[in-house]
């Protein structure tokens, strides 16, 4: 059933009409040679009884007078009925009068069991009993057996035509069937056909035609209706999705210029207050400083609720950009508890702060988590008086991730069950009274909330009214940069796979044979070189791709994957294409060898100077290349200076992009460190300067920059450079690992010899 | 005593800026949009500029580009003042040439304190 499930429509229509009619003409036919076979018995079962009535009449003489030999005689006759095959004739008192038997027939059979007049059928007879009369006293008896052939042959002939008319009926109802099976299947197989142009070019103006008032044709039609409406649908969709990015863009622009609009007024407000009570200092008129400062004060207080409103608008238009970088956590809570003193004496508070020695540091954006700790205890010192505001900074481990926990309670006047539930919604604090007599927008905790949960965690509550309030700050320690892990790793976001070191002068070898893989790693390291084997294709390609070794033997012959493929595989990784692959090997194939993309050619069995002194060409020069650094900063170049020296490397500078070019071109470095924004020539326009020349193109960059890298930065620097660092974001090692891997790779596809 | 030319295009913002800078013993020199800023920092030859960014005829960044690129006033050190909240402004402005930024409402200490720091550097070269 499961193979005609799975059969097109048109053959499942096909077979149908076929099976249908088939099964229709064999009932048919078995119904009339049932029939005719039964009248064929009959018209039998008569010849056989008027042959023995004929013989019973002849016979009635002979019986009468007891005269045998006649009996006999007359029996003999039946020769000319070649189907039967024995006769007897009994007389009144049951005893044989006369027998006759086919010449074929062996032996003698003993006579059958006088039976009443009738006939019977058996496998392979027909019996006809016949009684002879004279005036109606009874002679005798006849018997006449007669065998099947004749219903065996017409039964035989009739299964031939049978066949015969099945066969040339089938092949009518196939040719027939497939033709019309088109009525039905046609009309579905359009559809199916439309139904996948439409999915595959994504075009819903596609209609299906209709050519049949039918079932079908109103499946057409319904399909069809339903087309349109995706296409009205898809019509209206856009139009509003280009509204709603219009109005998007009106918004942000809008956002802008109020931010400006708004700012500029206060600018004046607040300056002009200020200088007003600078001059009421000067001219010893103290008098009207007070009310000065309740202007000022006022001012900054509508400038706070602005930044509210905008930092709020900002997170709902998804303009709000974090800038992630890493600090001390003490100092940025020394920070904020500074700030917010005069608030908490304010109310007669105490603030009190607890956290271990050793809280160190976290990475997130340093700005929003002072915001944030300063929001929840300013709103603790508000709503508290004459009680004891606590800041408890302590990290928890949990699935699998360091995160920063920083609880803020108070004892102040708490919050209902009902207030908590109204709590991070926007404009509404707790209580409408509330705002009168505490003020405030009531944003600040759904603006922290939003800073925390962009950050990658969460602001948790508990109060109890009368009792006090215990907010939870919870931040990753290492906050993930925004869209980090949808990103897929391209250029400049390397695995930390790729970043393991290479080891100097690696050589990877890569061979299923034991015997062989240990005599190359005994000569090999003989030689100075770091060995490491590879038993089959596999692991050698992904040995390759974590060593980075300065080259790799390649035996060919190898199980699953042989060394063609681990061939092929190597030159079409662009990490590894520049590694030389020496081919070493018993099969005599140098052109496949090189037209692959090997560098070298050794047959088994290897001379160990040769292949000693192969490989030496692809040994690392042990003096490295030259590191140029382009920052404008000169602190920074001196920093970076002394970093890569320790390391060993010679370092020349470049205050920006246009030394820098100059620099190149008297000595071509072997990487690039390079700044971003810097006067005259910035890095972006370094970068494409730099790519403009074939020669310098090779040469690896890495940019190490204190701006906000965008997704179009990016994009600009795509396939430019080897790797981004933030400058303040990456520790000396980071920097170090990625010159020493980028220099590693530099040398890796540039071999001396 | 310093000469620092203010280019600012609102009134009060302008008035405001120099009396205060004055009252500290700055001297100060306006212009009100960017290229009335370039002209005067090319004759006045100031010992800083404090660029406002959205100027009319002339946009503070463009003005910073020109007076960085050109041989007499490339070396004036320019702050940015931009009352724009976005981010990304600060850098912008360092990409144009700026050699600080501050953004409005003006925090006058905090003004003082770059301004101090800048001039002492250019001194001490």
């Amino acid at each position: 059933m499961h193979f005609f499930r799975d059969l097109s429509i048109r053959r499942k229509l096909t077979l149908i009409i076929m099976f249908t009619s088939s099964v229709a003409l064999l009932l048919a036919c078995t119904a009339f040679i049932v029939l005719d076979l039964i009248s064929f018995r009959q018209s039998m079962v008569a010849n056989l009884s008027s042959l023995a009535e004929s013989i019973g009449i002849n016979s009635s003489a002979a019986l009468a007078f007891n005269v045998r030999g006649s009996g006999s005689d007359i029996l003999t006759s039946l020769r000319a009925q070649p189907h039967v095959v024995s006769a007897y004739i009994f007389a009144a008192d049951g005893s044989l009068f006369a027998t006759y038997q086919r010449g074929d027939q062996k032996g003698k059979p003993a006579p059958p069991q006088l039976q009443q007049p009738g006939h019977y059928f058996d496998k392979q007879y027909l019996h006809v009993f016949r009684p002879v009369n004279q005036d109606g006293e009874r002679l005798g008896t006849i018997y006449i057996q007669s065998d099947l052939e004749q219903i065996h042959s017409r039964l035989r002939r009739y299964l031939m035509v049978l066949a015969g008319i099945m066969l040339v009926s089938s092949g009518a109802a196939y040719l027939l069937s497939s033709r019309l099976q088109r009525v039905v299947s046609g009309p579905i197989l359009h559809l199916a056909e439309i139904e996948t142009r439409v999915h595959e070019e994504n075009d819903y103006s596609i209609r299906a035609t209709k050519d049949s008032n039918d079932e079908l044709g109103l499946l057409i039609d319904g399909f069809n209706e339903m087309l349109q409406r995706i296409q009205d649908r898809d019509v209206q969709l856009n139009v509003a999705k280009d509204k709603a990015e219009e109005a998007n863009r009106t918004k942000s622009s809008f956002l802008a210029n109020m931010s400006h609009e708004l700012r500029t007024p206060m600018n004046a407000i607040l300056g002009y207050s200020e200088m007003l009570m600078e001059d009421a200092e000067d001219t010893g008129n103290l008098e009207p400083i007070p009310d000065l400062k309740k202007i000022n004060a006022a001012g900054k207080h509508l400038l706070a609720l602005i930044n509210d409103i905008l930092d709020l608008s900002k997170i709902e238009a998804g303009k709000m950009e974090l800038f992630t970088e890493a600090f001390e956590i003490s100092e940025a809570v020394q920070d904020v508890v500074t700030t917010i003193q005069p608030l908490v004496a304010k109310n007669s508070n105490k603030l009190v702060v607890d956290y271990g020695e050793d809280l160190g540091a976290m990475r997130a954006d340093l700005t929003r988590v002072r915001q944030i700790l300063f929001n929840l205890l300013s709103n603790a010192s508000k709503f508290t008086e004459k009680g004891t505001i606590t800041l408890d900074i302590s990290s928890q481990m949990r699935t699998g991730e360091e995160w920063v926990l920083f609880k803020i309670s108070d004892t102040g006047i708490g919050m209902t069950p009902e207030q908590l539930g109204k709590l991070f919604q926007a404009f509404s604090q707790a209580d409408v009274s509330t705002t009168r007599k505490y003020g405030g927008t009531g944003l600040g905790l759904v603006i922290s909330r939003r800073f925390s949960q962009m950050m990658g965690g969460d602001i948790s509550v508990e109060s109890e009214p009368g009792k006090g309030s215990t907010f939870t700050v919870q931040l990753p320690r290492d906050m993930k940069e925004p869209g980090e892990k949808e990103e897929a790793p391209d250029a400049t976001t390397e695995t930390v796979e790729q970043l393991e070191l290479p080891a100097e002068n690696t050589i990877l070898v890569i061979d299923d044979e034991e015997s062989a893989r240990e005599l190359a790693t005994r000569v090999l390291t003989k030689e100075g070189f770091n060995v490491k084997t590879a038993s089959n294709g596999e692991e050698g390609l992904r040995l390759a791709k974590q060593l980075r070794p300065v080259a790799i033997t390649l035996d060919v012959l190898m199980p699953n994957m042989d060394g063609w493929a681990v061939l092929k595989a190597l030159k079409a990784d662009p990490d590894l294409t520049g590694i030389p692959v020496i081919l070493v090997t018993i099969v005599e194939d140098k052109q496949l060898g090189y037209s692959l993309g090997a560098s070298d050619y050794l047959t088994k069995p290897v001379d160990r100077d040769q292949l000693a002194g192969i490989l030496d060409k692809y040994r690392i020069d042990d003096k490295p290349s030259t590191v140029l650094l382009i920052d404008d900063d000169a602190s920074a170049r001196e920093m970076m200076r002394r970093i890569l020296e320790k390391e060993g490397w010679p370092v020349k500078e470049a205050e920006n992009g246009a030394v820098a070019l100059h620099r190149v071109a008297e000595e071509r470095p072997g990487l690039i460190l390079l700044d971003l924004m810097m006067p005259k020539m910035n890095g972006f326009e370094f970068v494409s300067e730099l790519h403009k020349r074939e020669e310098w193109r090779s040469i690896p960059v890495v940019v190490v920059t204190g701006k906000d890298v965008t997704a179009e930065d990016r994009e600009r620097l795509e396939g430019h450079v080897k790797k981004i660092l933030l400058k303040g974001s990456h520790s000396n090692e980071d920097l170090v690992t990625a010159v020493r891997n980028a220099v590693g790779m530099g040398v890796a596809s540039n071999p001396k010899g | 005593m310093s000469k620092i030319l203010v280019v600012e295009d609102n009134e009060m913002n302008r008035d405001m800026l120099s009396r205060r800078l004055q009252r500290r013993g700055y001297e100060v020199i306006m212009a009100l949009d960017g290229s009335e800023g370039i002209e005067m920092a090319t004759t006045e030859n100031p010992d800083l500029i404090l660029m406002d960014m959205s100027l009319p005829v002339i946009d503070g960044w463009e003005a910073t580009r020109r007076l960085k690129s050109a041989p007499g006033t490339g070396s004036i050190p320019i702050i940015a003042l931009t009352a724009h909240a976005m981010a990304g402004d600060r850098e912008k402005a360092m990409e144009a040439g700026c050699d600080d930024y501050d953004s409005k409402p003006i925090e006058l200490p905090r003004l003082l304190s770059k301004i101090e720091a800048i001039l002492q550097k250019k001194n001490s070269e």
